[in-house]
């Protein structure tokens, strides 16, 4: 690994333009759904970023479907420029990055010359290169599109957002119009209460996301075991921003300030009962500094943030900020807090999938975090739709994915566990509907699906 | 075997050309009975459009219905007008004037003056008809200026009398929950709007509306009933004054065989809005009110919710009203409450030119929609590109404090802004909102660059 770091410092032979190597990853997923395996293909371009058949692709798409496993995956395959198809692994990757890594497990060809990832910088108007590769159908035909940067976001970090409906080209390498690579076109989210993080970027924006972003990552390559379990992960309960430009405009401080600025506080978390609260600056836990750099990853502080050791109180340094109203500025105050972190609930993605095949539907139970996260009382309960299948009962009575439940035939529903056990009761009662109270945006309504399916 | 047209028509009995002769008759006499009040109506509004306050043009139908010269058309035609500039029959154009508007019938009243509007005395009115007579087949005339063409028939049948549309929102308004809809295939085409749908008698039984672009012929009007209670209560009034109780309501069609399956009449409280009189008063999704004020108030279909929500929106304002329901655990229960009034669904908006800014005012129903635990603070609607807004705020926040001071209301803001604008201060900071994250943030206008929108 250290020869590859040290390759990609020097930048010795690699690709002059960098698409002449794009390549195509290739991910299957099985499904059983109403009995039937069904087959999910996955595919995006890929990036090789060293001499070892690392590449490096992007976009939530890649994410493996219904909350599996990357293990599951039952085909992993690369697909080179001249279309040679070549077995290949998932390393891992990272939702809040969007970025997914794989390494191509073998074979006599000769890989693509890799990609720096550096980033070219692009300004506002300036014209660059989007490119893809058809589907399979096409045999991954190259294709390109031009379009022109519209803004430069550097909040948290450098992102760019481009013009054009650019829907279908999301994971594409992005170049300046003469070949310099700037980044990967990614859909970005706004990530939730446990992640710690806001992007800051409305959710159903593409923008390009530079190269340097991914650097870290391709050069400590995660090395998971398939049996691994997924180890605990500590959780602080704050929604975590970067003390940005913005921040320090408000407070009037200069730039030397650092730290994570909270910006959201969960109830009977970590931080609440430590006397965290909205607006403090939280500069160090036990010895994770919170220093970073706008430019760089701040979701990798966040990933140490989930290392930090569970239940010992651990030394918190914060800093808060009081309004002086008569001279219209603020002065600050340092406070040492004793903080405990705790076991990261379950999230919403990690939850249980529950398929009700008679229906034709499968829920995941409401998790009070993804209650919290909709500005929903944490009690409120129920499952959440997730897929529905259609032509079956759920999808003739109008239900669709997102859907929240509440209640069926007037019972609370808490869980999936308790919507099959009213769902059993109803069908013994001889009842030919039930009838649920759905929850859709923010009104309620009650939906007739029928058993006899 | 087929036989020319031609020779059919030659063909016809004496009896049937009559017929057809004596229709052509009454068309033209229902053409000479509306025509002089038909009217062509240009519009020029206030538009807010990224961060700007912008003019815009649009045109419309509208035809008088009094010797004041009040013309009846739809809110979307005149609604947000500043300026109108009305086409007479005579072809001859005179200013007019919005009266008043009611987005939730999507109705409005203007006024031209009556010297201008009937110069030779002679006063050329439409007379409302009676809606609820009217039958499927029976023959309609569309009147108006479809896509400009001024002074334009379309004759049709009433093909439906009685459609309900599920509720949408015109300009960001929820219309089409208090009336049914008179759908016909006489053309209705953009221009058409506000515009009367005619009886062979000449007695207007529909303000033409909408139509269904996806399919030919498909329009729909707004019943003459209805509008002639709403005409009545903009010109009274200047708002059509509706009370509230917070109810979402379900016909109890679908619940047949099911555990919400009730004995007798009544219909479905579907949901209930928090802190709403129905609320506070302890209705619960679930529960099927059989009567209000002793009156039975009942649906089993959809086409009878808007006729019980209008009895809501009647109900006087500050009175008791006594709702009997059925609820599932506790069987017939009596409820009393008092009705609110309605308030507008939308707050008004503003653009702060200096800033590159519009927001919204807050009212109850958006703080609902956008689950914000009041009406404090405004609604971010618009950024300028290159403005000191953009970039640092966006479309999703809620602007709760600047420069320390609260936001209560829109009238606050524009009352903070202007004196920080007087004073051209340099950093504007804002606490805000967005989704369930509190924040912080600043812009940094600069004045000598205004712009007066």
């Amino acid at each position: 690994m250290r020869l590859a770091i040290v390759l990609l410092l020097c930048g010795a032979a690699f690709a002059k333009d960098a698409s002449d190597g794009l390549m195509v990853v290739h991910v299957q997923y099985e499904s059983t759904f109403g009995g039937q395996v069904r087959r999910r293909v996955l595919a995006a371009p890929a990036l090789p970023v060293d001499q070892d058949g690392l590449l490096l692709a992007v976009g939530l798409h890649l994410e493996p479907p219904d909350g599996r496993d990357r293990d599951e995956a039952v085909e992993v395959s690369a697909i080179f420029p001249d279309g040679t198809k070549v077995e290949a692994e998932i390393l891992g990757g990272e939702a809040d990055l969007n970025y997914t890594l794989f390494r191509i497990k073998g074979g006599e060809k000769a890989l693509p010359a890799p990609t720096v990832l550096q980033a070219a910088t692009v300004a506002v108007g300036q014209e660059v290169v989007l490119h893809s590769r058809r589907g399979e159908t096409f045999g991954y035909a190259a294709r390109t599109r031009k379009a022109t940067v519209t803004a430069v976001t550097v909040k948290p970090r450098r992102m760019y957002a481009l013009g054009g409906d650019l829907g279908t080209w999301q994971g594409s390498l992005v170049t300046t119009a003469d070949g310099r690579p700037v980044g990967f076109l990614s859909r970005t989210f706004v990530m939730s209460i446990d992640h710690g993080a806001m992007v800051g970027v409305g959710a159903r924006t593409l923008v390009v996301m530079p190269l340097d972003l991914f650097a870290h990552a391709a050069r400590h390559p995660p090395v998971r075991k398939k049996t691994e379990k997924r180890p605990a992960r500590a959780w602080l309960g704050v929604n975590l921003a970067p003390f940005d430009k913005s921040h320090e405009a408000y407070y009037g401080v200069g730039e030397d300030w650092k730290g994570a600025f909270v910006t959201g506080v969960a109830p009977d978390s970590p931080a609440a009962r430590a006397g965290i609260k909205v607006f403090d600056i939280l500069q160090r836990i036990g010895d994770l500094e919170f220093v970073f750099e706008v430019d760089r990853h701040f979701d990798l502080l966040l990933v140490e943030v989930q290392k930090l050791p569970l239940n010992t109180a651990l030394e918190c340094q914060v800093v808060r900020f009081k309004e002086i109203r008569e001279k219209d500025a603020f002065k600050s105050e340092r406070l040492d807090l004793q903080i405990t972190l705790e076991e990261r609930p379950l999230d919403f993605a990690d939850a249980p999938e529950t398929e009700i095949k008679d229906l034709g539907m499968t829920v995941k139970p409401a998790l009070r975090t993804w209650l919290s996260q909709r500005g929903l009382p944490r009690t409120m309960g129920g499952v959440v739709v997730t897929k529905i299948e259609n032509g079956l009962a759920a999808a003739l009575a109008g239900l669709g994915g997102g859907d929240h439940i509440l209640s069926m035939d007037r019972l609370r529903i808490t869980d999936a566990k308790s919507f099959l056990a009213l769902l059993d009761k109803s069908r013994k009662e001889g009842r030919k509907k039930v009838v649920v109270l759905g929850r859709r945006g923010r009104g309620t309504t009650f939906v007739a699906v029928s058993t006899g399916w | 075997m087929r036989i020319p047209v031609f020779i059919l028509l030659a063909a016809l009995p004496a009896a049937a050309q009559e017929g057809l002769n004596g229709l052509r008759d009454q068309l033209h006499r229902t053409r000479e009975r509306v025509f002089p009040a038909l009217v062509h109506i240009l519009n020029v509004e206030e538009v807010f459009r990224s961060g700007r306050r912008q003019k815009s043009v649009s045109s419309g139908s509208g035809f008088f219905i009094d010797a004041d010269g009040h013309i009846v058309t739809n809110d979307h035609v005149a609604g947000k007008a500043t300026q109108l500039i009305v086409t007479l029959a005579n072809r001859t154009k005179v200013p007019a004037q919005l009266i008043a508007s009611d987005p939730y019938t999507d109705l409005a009243v203007i006024k031209v003056d009556p010297k201008k509007a009937f110069p030779d005395g002679k006063v050329a009115i439409a007379v409302f008809g009676d809606s609820s007579k009217i039958q499927e087949g029976d023959f309609v005339v569309a009147m108006g200026s479809p896509l400009s063409l001024s002074r334009s028939i379309s004759f049709g049948i009433i093909s439906c009398r009685n459609r309900v549309l599920s509720t949408m929102h015109v300009r960001g308004h929820e219309t089409g929950k208090y009336n049914t809809w008179l759908q016909t295939d006489a053309a209705i085409n953009p221009g058409n709007s506000g515009g009367p749908l005619v009886d062979l008698e000449g007695r207007v039984v529909g303000v033409n509306t909408r139509a269904s672009f996806m399919a030919n012929n498909i329009g729909f009007a707004i019943p003459s009933d209805v509008a002639k209670e709403v005409v009545r209560a903009l010109l009274e009034h200047g708002h059509v004054p509706r009370s509230y109780l917070g109810l979402t309501l379900q016909p109890l069609t679908d619940f047949d065989d099911s555990a919400l399956a009730t004995e007798g009449e009544g219909v479905l409280v579907a949901a209930v809005a928090a802190g709403s009189p129905a609320g506070l008063s302890g209705i619960k999704p679930g529960d099927v009110i059989r009567s209000l004020n002793g009156r039975p108030f009942s649906a089993l279909f959809d086409e009878e919710l808007p006729a019980l929500y209008r009895r809501i929106a009647g109900l006087p304002l500050g009175a008791p009203v006594k709702i009997a329901l059925k609820r599932h655990s506790g069987g017939a229960v009596e409820i009393d409450l008092s009705p609110e009034a309605l308030g507008q669904d939308l707050g008004i908006e503003t653009a702060i030119p200096e800033w590159g800014l519009t927001v919204r005012g807050i009212t109850k129903r958006m703080a609902l929609e956008l689950n914000l635990p009041d009406t404090k603070g405004v609604k971010v609607t618009g950024l300028r590109p290159g403005s000191a807004s953009a970039g640092v705020l966006n479309g999703d926040m809620v602007l709760l404090r600047m420069q320390g001071r609260k936001i209560t209301d829109l009238d606050a803001f524009k009352k903070i802004a202007s004196d920080l604008i007087r004073k051209k201060v340099k950093v504007i900071r804002f606490v805000l909102r967005e989704g369930t994250v509190l924040d912080v943030a600043a812009i940094r206008p600069v004045y000598d660059e205004k712009e007066k929108g």
